[in-house]
């Protein structure tokens, strides 16, 4: 245990800051002297002659004191903190390079900080209950048919893998509180075990227990957190409350708390409304979701094998039913959409190759500023460093850089969660989940420290070879000779081409996405979006009865005689989405072949075209007696199915309950509409039918104005709520407006990764001016003697610039082949635009060339200002 | 022959070999004594020697204490640990083994190889 001793030593060396070492070193070293120098006299030598000899056998005093201190305590941490000061010293010393350093690395680390915190809590799930390692969701494998009860207890009894199994329910239930709106919330129906088992405490008194479940006891719920915000103001004696629930009155007995998030099925995307007692426990009924504890020391693999293996054997129990399909057990994971989690993994590529870049482009400022150290580190090296002790000392310099960078980005990311949720598409789940957390803060450091080695190394393992010789000749044959030199230009040109190639890959990538915006700006929607105010309304059942049409009929007639309403109509289905879809084909009288049929069927009342600003092309619009016998056309639908003159023909999209075709008459033909978001997906064109006078519950108003669509929001609620008081109207929202939220997942990649490419494009002429200014710097000698012996300034300048661009061609040619590759990774991303769209890369690659020759050339233009005379006088 | 250089750890293990024959000794005696036997063969700077000094102190092997020299001056006597002769024993028989295992290999000649 001698080394732990030693060790321990050190440690209160270190700490307590003992310095009688030296001392005694001193005494010991007088006294050697002394010795030796007695013994030298003995042998005859002159006084001066022998303490020389002594001196000079004893060796470098200094070096000995070294060591000497070395061996007493932790020089590593002494000398670390003495790097850290030093860097601090020269960060303040040149603050021009350190300013541009920092803002580099504040910018670099900022924007992946952000995206980072959109990924950490977005993505990266934080299931809110206690030991969630141990849960599974019992699932059926691809389809969400739900799984019964009797399949439940048979899971129960047969695999003992299973601490306790529960189950819920969805619904879309309609929710009302006291005399308020009607409000449309999810709600779930649990199982007695389903609290217990996710082991959570309630915010405000107490979960449901089995007994809530069994019969005759009163109803009860549990409100979500969401829900208690909303519906009750925070209120904290909501306890005793009451809420209806698709007209069933509950007393509230507890509330969740924030965050909560079931996190499993689909639904669980939306806001989460109520948790009432699952009272239906028929062995049929099909239950959304199914989630089990496992039990603790039984491997999660165990229990997945046993759903595995139950599985089959359940098919065989259960033969009634109408398919079976496997059961599989999945861990609990939040649902976020595809299209959202992809977007934001590419978009933390790109940002990482913004730091990446950023990092590059240090490192060649770095070894650019080398050049003007080099004396420094000469020196250092003379009076004894080591090259480890060199490379440590610029490292910690990096380190230092790199951290004050960090936290700068971290500063700067805070306006970036802000301005990622203000552009973020609504409907995002966990938007409020984006913010520091511990997890950001150690990503922050990790990547700080991480880019500090990044751009530190290279240059330092550079600036820290210096051959004999080279040290402290410098002037004109350091410029002209100087090995090393040559070599640093060399690795100076190499991360300048990375530079501009990463910056290719970046710009290519935004201008790529800019292009692709820009198409689908340009898509023709089919529908005048000004002027128009559309809603949804869902009618009660009571207003219903026995039919909704003289309800809705009184509704239509009230809108369409409010001033300011030209036209209004009822559909089934808005302009631009939504509709019934038959899952059979197209079949046109007189023809035997059925085409498959991807669209979707659209219902309206007289007057939608107008009110939607869709063109009539042939026929007519429909007319109050119209029954569901007639049809109107998409000119595109018309075309793929119909051919020729589409009026007056007949096809079918459905058969009747006798398997018989239902034919419709065609009596127009209207133009295309598409949606932005749709667009992409090229769904099938649609067809229309009359909105039937016997009406239905759930349809859409369509409002052509004459003054601000949105002033007329509460007028034409007032008329739905004058014939139907517990009517709920949701999505109040002018045209224009849905077109602008339905280009809003695209808005935001485009804009982000515009951003990303500017941001590579500024680094990248930063890095390249810096370069070229220090490199120029240098040169100012060869430069003025070029000028002396003749050089007129526009050679020089010329020269100059021919370099940089030299470099400038190679990393676009470079960066152009990499974007080839990666950019197939965004094509899902891109609206009609390929990847390899030619246009965008020449583009790009003509904008980058003229950024670096303009960053060249400005510091070579200074660089012949100078006075040819005063610089070759000083040397 | 030219000097060489000596390799890590042996300089330590050449004090406690000669402070187990004359201690307590001063840091001066020492490097004289290591000088001496190793016939001026190696080319260490005798300062290198109170680094190594303080290390053994601070491990244990070694202790040291102050006296009065032979020149009526105030000197530091080292002398071993008990912990000291066990390593410097330990040590010993690690360097005998190794020595007669290379010792072997240059003895054996071509045909024992085969």
């Amino acid at each position: 245990m001698s080394w732990l001793r030693r060790f321990l030593l050190r440690v209160r060396n270190t700490v307590a800051g003992r310095n009688d070492y030296e001392e005694r070193l001193r005494e010991e070293i007088e006294q050697h002297l002394a010795l030796q120098t007695a013994e030298n006299l003995r042998a005859g030598l002159s006084r001066a002659e022998a303490r020389r000899r002594a001196a000079l056998k004893f060796g470098s005093v200094e070096a000995v004191k070294e060591d000497h201190r070395a061996e007493q305590a932790m020089t590593f941490v002494q000398t670390f903190f003495r790097d850290i000061r030093y860097g601090l010293r020269y960060m303040r010393r040149s603050p021009g390079f350190t300013a541009v350093a920092l803002l580099t690395l504040a910018l670099g680390i900022g924007a992946n900080v952000s995206i980072f915190s959109a990924i950490n809590g977005i993505l990266i799930e934080h299931l809110p209950y206690a030991h969630s390692s141990r849960l599974l969701t019992i699932e059926r494998e691809q389809v969400a048919w739900g799984i019964t009860l009797a399949e439940v207890h048979a899971i129960q009894e047969q695999c003992p893998a299973f601490q306790r199994i529960a189950v819920a329910d969805d619904l879309y239930s309609t929710l009302t509180v006291g005399d308020g709106l009607p409000m449309r919330r999810w709600s779930s129906q649990v199982s007695g075990d389903f609290f217990p088992m996710l082991d959570v405490k309630p915010l405000l008194g107490r979960f449901l227990a089995p007994s809530d479940a069994q019969a005759g006891s009163a109803p009860v719920a549990v409100l979500s957190y969401g829900l208690w915000r909303d519906g009750f103001g925070r209120d904290q004696r909501v306890v005793g409350r009451d809420i209806v629930a698709d007209k069933v009155h509950y007393s509230i007995v507890g509330v969740m708390p924030e965050r909560f998030e079931l996190g499993v099925s689909w639904a669980s995307a939306k806001e989460e409304g109520l948790w009432t007692p699952l009272t239906d426990t028929r062995p049929n009924r099909r239950n959304s979701m199914v989630i089990g504890r496992v039990k603790e020391g039984v491997d999660l693999p165990v229990a997945r094998a046993q759903i595995g293996m139950i599985s089959p054997r359940l098919a065989e129990r259960f033969p009634k039913g109408t398919e079976h399909v496997a059961l599989v057990a999945k861990t609990p994971g939040i649902f976020v959409e595809p299209d959202v989690r992809k977007g934001l993994l590419i978009l933390q590529g790109a940002v990482a190759l913004v730091l990446l870049l950023a990092s590059v482009n240090l490192s060649a400022l770095l070894i650019a500023r080398a050049s003007s150290r080099h004396r420094e580190l000469a020196i250092r090296k003379a009076l004894g460093a080591s090259r480890s002790r060199l490379v440590r000392q610029l490292l910690s310099e990096s380190l230092v850089l790199a951290l004050s960078g960090g936290a700068l980005g971290l500063l700067l990311s805070v306006w970036g969660i802000r301005i990622l949720r203000a552009i973020a598409p609504s409907g995002t789940p966990r938007l409020d989940r984006m913010r520091l957390d511990p997890n950001v803060l150690w990503f922050t450091f990790a990547i700080s420290v991480f880019s500090a080695i990044l751009f530190g190394l290279f240059p330092a393992l550079q600036a820290s070879v210096s051959r004999r010789g080279d040290v402290l000749e410098g002037g004109l044959s350091a410029m002209f000779i100087g090995a090393a030199a040559h070599k640093r230009r060399f690795s100076r040109n190499c991360l300048l081409i990375v530079e501009i190639a990463l910056a290719a890959v970046l710009v290519v990538g935004g201008a790529l996405m800019g292009r692709s915006f820009y198409r689908l700006m340009r898509v023709d929607t089919g529908v005048r979006a000004d002027h128009a105010l559309t809603m949804n309304v869902e009618l009660s059942e009571s207003s219903c009865r026995p039919a909704c049409g003289l309800t809705t009929q009184t509704i239509l007639a009230g809108i369409n005689s409010l001033p300011g309403v030209e036209r209004a109509a009822l559909s089934f289905g808005g302009p631009l989405g939504g509709g019934m879809s038959w899952r059979s084909g197209i079949l046109l009288e007189g023809s035997q072949d059925e085409r498959p049929f991807d669209g979707v069927e659209r219902a309206s009342t007289p007057g939608f075209f107008q009110a939607a600003g869709i063109r009539l092309l042939r026929g007519r619009d429909f007319v109050t007696t119209d029954r569901k016998d007639v049809a109107i056309v998409s000119k595109e639908f018309a075309d793929r199915y119909i051919g020729g003159d589409p009026l007056g023909k007949r096809f079918s999209a459905h058969k009747d309950a006798g398997g018989r075709p239902v034919w419709v008459d065609i009596a127009g033909v209207v133009n295309d509409t598409r949606d932005r978001a749709v667009a992409r997906f090229h769904s099938g064109p649609p067809y229309y039918t009359p909105f039937g006078i016997e009406g239905s519950r759930s349809w859409q108003v369509i409002a052509r104005t004459s003054a601000d669509p949105m002033s007329l929001a509460s007028p034409i609620g007032r008329v739905v709520r004058s014939a139907d008081k517990a009517a709920i109207i949701t999505d109040v929202k002018s045209l224009e407006q849905s077109l602008f939220d339905s280009a809003a997942l695209p808005r935001f990649h485009t804009s982000l990764f515009g951003m990303f490419g500017l941001l590579a494009l500024i680094l990248a002429v930063i890095g390249v001016y810096g370069v070229t200014s220090y490199s120029v710097l240098q040169r100012t000698q060869e430069i003025a003697i070029r000028m002396a012996l003749g050089a007129r300034a526009e050679d020089v300048t010329q020269r100059i610039v021919a370099e940089g661009g030299a470099v400038a061609l190679v990393g676009i040619a470079l960066g152009m082949g990499v974007a080839l590759a990666l950019t197939r990774s965004i094509q899902k991303m891109l609206f009609e635009t390929q990847p390899m769209d030619f246009a965008t890369y020449a583009g790009v690659a003509a904008l980058l060339l003229v950024a670096a020759l303009a960053a060249c050339y400005l510091p070579a233009r200074t660089a012949t200002r100078v006075d040819p005379i005063t610089i070759l006088r000083h040397e | 022959m030219p000097k060489s250089d000596v390799p890590q750890g042996t300089l330590a293990l050449m004090v406690l070999k000669t402070l187990e024959v004359l201690e307590p000794l001063h840091g001066y005696g020492i490097a004289r004594r290591i000088e001496q036997i190793s016939g001026d063969l190696l080319a260490v700077n005798q300062g290198t020697l109170y680094p190594v000094l303080l290390k053994l102190e601070q491990e244990g092997t070694i202790a040291s204490e102050l006296r009065a020299s032979e020149n009526n001056r105030r000197a530091r006597y080292y002398r071993m640990t008990r912990a000291g002769r066990k390593r410097l024993r330990a040590e010993a028989r690690h360097w005998e083994q190794t020595a007669t295992i290379i010792g072997r290999f240059f003895a054996a000649k071509a045909e024992d190889l085969s």
